[in-house]
């Protein structure tokens, strides 16, 4: 079994050490090691607290996008071996960093990988500021770009006409995570941890417009989402080639990509997903009896092709039948 | 080890918990460290009970023996403690909030060095003060004194630091490398530093020339790293069989990597060199032990360390034990002939 990992992000002042602490020190029956990028901000003398330094890597493999994180890949393996003094692990990042080294040192790092599984990105959203935030750099739009649960926290501090634009400027960004209010980060801790996003159950819930097969949304900074669908069965060997070329060759563009596909021979979902150059691949819960199977897919990068892409994932389908 | 792997000359113990490492103290006890913060002792190897000791409050991450019996410790509470072969700790440093990841003892005994973080710490005598030797560019991957005790060589991002202390003045040297690198091992001459990186590759260091060479092959990263008591032959994990690179000491050709002994499905993950023969033991990752003759190149399984990847194996200083543990608290002690099927 590995260990689950959950990375807590957000921007300067979002509410990230609020919700650490709460999860530090409330009763949920779980014990968490933290893994924080200021020490000394945490009010709890727990021997589970981990200072790190961000150090980040690139890779020697040529790859401007292919960077790690150094200290991580030591802390977690070598919190790994204390296996059963903790239930998960969490990680925090400063306010202004990028996700995707982190989330890139589960799969760059075999150590790590073996020893560890990401469970989910978790961003705190300051509601009243993220406007704000999100014209002022990049780094609150990667933060949003990332997540699968976005806490939208200080809802207190607005009005209903100002919550509800908020809540609609975050999910324009990201419409597939989970997104739940909070005062103070007052948000359950069973909603945060241990949510497994990453088996992208989520994604058999994407908004029904989105379910059209060739919907697209445009953002702002050139963020284009392209979601797919297909009715037809996938063929593995099929995709795995076109997904690879795809990375490979557009990977530096591509933030995130994943998805639960129907495979063609199988009787179990098949999940992806990807970072960058890098992707996973996975086995899913198995299909009940009578239930309609599809296969959806979202990727999420700068200035994607729409139409190459949906043509590529619809070539992966088989004629005919299972 | 199941009841058909009852070796004469072979011990196995359980302690539980994941072994950080293992060492002979000099006054001939056998040590486990482990991630629960304590260390088990046994007096000599063929020990019939284990003393425990709980140092620590979170997990022993190094070790080294100290110089007249018993050992260091450094652990993720931030704690140097001194274990003395009496059962007397003492705690010789203390840094809330940081882990001490590395130690070395300079084999004489007379210096010690920890790293914790970007920092390396110095000892240079039994009852000294630490001082703080400055702070590297990344995390120290790796720390290890030379033979002589002269050299002290810290591996992080970018390469190994190099501090000089034969002079009397400390000098500070820096060889460059590619990338991330880690565990750092000297040969028993000092002239060869072997490196190793997170990409999967060995950084070979000649002192002597000045001269480095990336070894390359891998499969996976070649975290542990030993030289042959002749100081000709590099031995490696990171590969399905025991990955030995012959050294070309007189001349200059390439060293030239042999992989042996290879296992379907699994990798080497520790490698110990005898100190006076040409003799290795290794563990794979399913748990497997063998012992490899070097001058043949061949190796034989000897006991399963309960499927589960050994962490840490080391020999006695006269070559006569062998100990190791796994990630799951198993451990064993074994005399040489025992392990040589004699």
């Amino acid at each position: 079994m590995r260990i689950p990992v959950t990375i807590l992000t957000g921007y300067l002042g979002a509410g990230k050490t609020t919700l650490l602490n709460r999860i530090l020190t409330e009763d949920h029956g779980r014990r968490f090691a933290v893994v924080v990028n200021e020490f000394g901000e945490i009010g709890v003398d727990n021997e589970l607290v981990v200072g790190a330094d961000e150090e980040i890597f690139e890779m020697n493999n040529g790859c401007v996008c292919c960077t790690v994180r150094g200290d991580l890949m030591r802390i977690l393996t070598n919190l790994a071996k204390r296996r059963g003094a903790f239930d998960g692990i969490l990680v925090e990042t400063t306010g202004l960093a990028d996700p995707a080294p982190v989330i890139q040192t589960f799969y760059m790092d075999e150590d790590t990988f073996d020893a560890c599984e990401l469970d989910s990105v978790v961003t705190v959203v300051d509601a009243a500021n993220i406007e704000a935030q999100l014209t002022r750099g990049h780094e609150a739009l990667d933060q949003l770009i990332y997540a699968d649960l976005i806490v939208l926290n200080k809802a207190d501090l607005l009005g209903a006409a100002e919550l509800a634009r908020a809540r609609f400027r975050v999910s324009t960004v990201n419409p597939y995570a989970r997104l739940v209010e909070a005062e103070r980060c007052n948000v359950g801790l069973d909603v945060v941890l241990g949510r497994k996003s990453f088996d992208l159950t989520r994604l058999l819930r994407i908004e029904p417009e989105l379910l059209t097969g060739d919907a697209a949304h445009v953002h702002d900074d050139g963020i284009t989402d392209v979601s797919l669908v297909s009715d037809r069965p996938i063929d593995e060997g099929r995709f795995k080639a076109w997904l690879g070329e795809l990375l490979r060759t557009r990977g530096q563009d591509i933030l995130r990509a994943k998805g639960i596909l129907d495979i063609k021979g199988s009787e179990r979902r098949f999940v992806f997903q990807g970072v960058h150059m890098l992707s996973e691949f996975s086995t899913g819960q198995p299909w009940r009896e009578g239930e309609p199977r599809a296969s959806k897919a979202v990727f999420i990068g700068r200035d994607l092709d729409r139409r190459a892409i949906t043509d590529g994932f619809a070539a992966c389908a088989v004629e005919g039948g299972r | 080890m199941g009841e058909d792997e009852q070796i004469q000359g072979v011990s196995f113990w359980n302690f539980g918990v994941h072994v950080a490492g293992c060492l002979f103290g000099a006054e001939g006890a056998v040590y486990f460290t482990l991630t629960d913060g304590s260390v088990a002792r046994l007096e000599a190897p063929s020990s019939a009970s284990a003393d425990r000791f709980g140092l620590h409050g979170g997990a022993i991450l190094c070790q080294a023996p100290a110089p007249n019996g018993g050992l260091f410790t450094g652990g993720d509470d931030g704690r140097l403690i001194q274990l003395s072969p009496n059962g007397e700790s003492v705690d010789l440093a203390s840094l809330p909030g940081r882990w001490i990841e590395h130690l070395s003892v300079s084999p004489a005994g007379a210096a010690l060095a920890m790293a914790s973080g970007k920092n390396v710490f110095f000892f240079p005598g039994p009852d000294a003060e630490g001082v703080d030797l400055g702070t590297l560019p990344s995390s120290i991957g790796g720390l290890a004194f030379s033979p002589d005790g002269g050299l002290l060589a810290a591996s992080h991002y970018g390469g190994v630091t190099l501090w000089d202390f034969s002079s009397g003045e400390t000098t500070l040297a820096r060889v460059d490398l590619p990338g991330l690198a880690l565990a750092t091992v000297f040969d028993p001459s000092g002239r060869y530093l072997a490196v190793a990186n997170q990409e999967k590759s060995v950084s070979l260091v000649d002192l002597a020339k000045g001269q480095v060479r990336q070894l390359q092959g891998y499969a996976r990263k070649p975290l542990s790293l030993c030289f042959a008591p002749g100081g000709d032959t590099l031995l490696t994990s990171g590969n399905a069989g025991f990955t030995a690179w012959d050294l070309d000491t007189e001349g200059d050709d390439a060293p030239l990597q042999i992989q042996f002994a290879k296992q379907e499905e699994t990798f080497l993950t520790q490698v110990a060199a005898h100190p006076l023969f040409p003799v290795a033991i290794g563990g794979f990752s399913e748990g497997s032990v063998f012992i490899a003759e070097l001058s043949a190149k061949a190796a034989v399984y000897v006991f399963n360390l309960e499927a589960h990847k050994p962490t840490a194996l080391a020999w006695s200083a006269d070559g006569m034990h062998a100990c190791g543990g796994n990630a799951s608290g198993v451990c064993f002690t074994a005399l040489l002939p025992a392990l040589l099927g004699a």
